[in-house]
């Protein structure tokens, strides 16, 4: 299964890759070897039934179009990073409504950095995170409180994106009414 | 600096910055494809902007071929003014199109299609078998069974038989099928696209012209009359050639860089990539008067027996396929674009009239 990774540049998407994509890659130094590196955009780490689950970076708003209708195929999942001290910034806002307009639904939250934050304000992370997807194609979506650096809550993201099942093919019909208004 | 340290950062050096023309590979053969030269990423963009004429489909190849040894497709990103877009997988050999549909009377019809994949060269010691397991039965069936265009009886067979004789495992089969094939076709600049692969037909003639659709389907059809089971790999040059052979890339518009390969299955080895089509490319367009015997050629002809250079992208292994909502015929292949509107099915091997264009870049840290 693919998955599109997506989010403000400093919430820690990449320290979170590297852990969900390192354990195995540690075990297995063979595979450590196959794997390329996150800067290329891809990491991968294989699961025992013999498939991988993949981590790409989703595409951005620069490579759009005036007025089309625009889609992804090829990736299953999307999972997008938000930091809990941050709560969700502008380029989160933006990576949101890219998501919503290329038609993908099936997805994640994964509420970064908590090892940097109270309970409280991990409670109001949570909050504002409920508020910023409600109403958009990620609505409802799982979110995963967790730390990329110590590790905690990383396996609980893990087993979910294991146990996800690709959508069917042939699901990107247009979403006709979806017009992009960025020049 | 000590050894250690000196051999860590020749190494690096040599990872990093590729290999020129003239640089030496460890067994002295220029032309290297190694996976040890790592990963690389690349960025193909489709641009199909057919004429207004009526209701118009259109159907896109996207990346479908992965192996985590080579090759992994990274997701599409598609544009378009089109009724309807859908990403739609051939049900017999997977392979994934994007098929998009505009109603008449509606808008001047574009799509854009941006693929992204991550790919490394491929090269098997063909002296060192491995555990490598076998093919299962369905896939062996499929890649050993006669399409269309790749007949495995007849003359087909006669041939494939009389290549083989003497040959004591499919490993000595696979390879005298190779050598013949560079032996006695040609590279035909005249052939349209890259050829029918209509091998029947060629081995009637005894006319062994073509391009690599023809001589690589070539390879396959007697590979697979021989018992071997064998696929055509169908793509599209994306990059240089990092060996400086001018006539085996294509950077920047690869409108025109389709190209196919050909993998053939052998115990202990597992798939193993040919593209006996190239050696007779570098035979006629790498530098005038060239012959089987001079070095460029050489060096080419005994790597492009278990290696590929990966500046290349695999769509897919796909034959005979219908074009989902189409009324047309099946198609052999699909590597091109394909079309169709009132007046019929639009030719996909040109691209100025189609119109299509293909561009590729490669994607850096």
């Amino acid at each position: 299964m693919l998955i599109g990774t997506a989010g403000h540049i400093d919430h820690g998407k990449t320290t979170l890759v590297k852990a969900l994509t390192g354990v195995d890659a540690d075990r297995l130094p063979e595979e450590k070897v196959r794997g390329i590196t996150l800067d290329l955009g891809y990491a991968y780490t294989p699961l025992p039934d013999g498939s991988v689950l993949g981590f790409v970076d989703m595409p951005g708003h620069e490579k759009l179009i005036h007025n089309m209708l625009a889609g992804v195929t090829g990736i299953d999942f999307v999972l997008l990073v938000i930091a809990a001290d941050d709560g969700p910034m502008p380029q989160t806002r933006e990576h949101l409504e890219l998501l919503d307009l290329l038609g993908l639904t099936q997805g994640a939250i994964a509420l970064t950095k908590i090892d940097a934050v109270s309970p409280q304000r991990l409670d109001e992370a949570r909050q504002e995170v409920g508020t910023l997807i409600a109403g958009t194609g990620l609505a409802g979506s799982p979110v995963f409180p967790l730390s990329g650096r110590t590790g905690d809550g990383v396996t609980a993201l893990r087993s979910h994106l294991k146990s996800a099942q690709p959508p069917a093919i042939s699901t990107s019909t247009a979403k006709l009414s979806a017009f992009i208004a960025r020049p | 600096m000590d050894r250690r340290t000196f051999m860590k950062t020749s190494a690096l050096t040599a990872a990093g910055l590729g290999f020129g023309r003239f640089a030496v590979a460890a067994d002295n053969n220029p032309f290297a494809p190694s996976p040890a030269h790592g990963w690389r990423v690349f960025e193909v963009t489709t641009r199909v902007e057919p004429a207004v004429n009526g209701a118009t489909q259109v159907w896109l190849p996207l990346p479908s071929v992965e192996d985590a040894a080579w090759i992994r497709p990274m997701g599409n990103l598609w544009q378009s003014n089109a009724a309807s877009v859908q990403d739609v997988r051939d049900p017999v050999y997977g392979a994934r199109m994007l098929a998009a549909r505009w109603d008449a009377g509606g808008p001047a019809p574009v799509l854009e299609v941006v693929s992204r994949f991550a790919t490394r060269d491929r090269a098997i010691d063909l002296s060192q078998p491995g555990m490598v397991a076998p093919l299962d039965k369905a896939t062996r069936t499929l890649y050993t069974q006669a399409t269309e265009m790749l007949p495995t009886d007849g003359i087909v067979r006669k041939t494939a038989l009389e290549i083989t004789q003497g040959a004591k495992t499919d490993l000595d089969k696979a390879r005298a099928i190779y050598e013949w094939i560079v032996d006695n076709t040609q590279r035909n600049p005249k052939t349209r696209g890259c050829g029918l692969g209509d091998i029947r037909f060629m081995l009637e003639t005894g006319d062994l012209s073509g391009k690599c659709a023809d001589l690589n389907a070539l390879y396959v059809g007697l590979a697979r009359a021989a018992g071997l089971p064998a696929r055509d790999v169908y793509g599209v040059r994306v990059a240089d050639s990092r060996f400086g052979y001018k006539s085996l890339g294509k950077s920047g518009d690869i409108s025109k860089a389709q190209h196919c390969r050909a993998e053939v299955w052998l115990a202990g080895f597992g798939w193993v990539p040919v593209d006996p089509a190239d050696v007779r490319k570098v035979v006629l367009e790498e530098r005038p008067g060239l012959t089987l015997q001079d070095e460029v050629v050489v060096a080419a002809r005994k790597k492009l027996f278990g290696a590929w250079e990966m500046n290349w992208l695999a769509y897919n292994f796909a034959h005979d396929l219908r074009l989902p909502g189409s009324s047309g015929a099946p198609i052999p292949f699909l590597m091109y674009p394909q079309g169709e509107n009132a007046a019929g099915r639009l030719d996909s091997l040109d691209a100025a009239t189609f119109v299509y264009k293909l561009s590729a870049k490669e994607i850096t840290a």
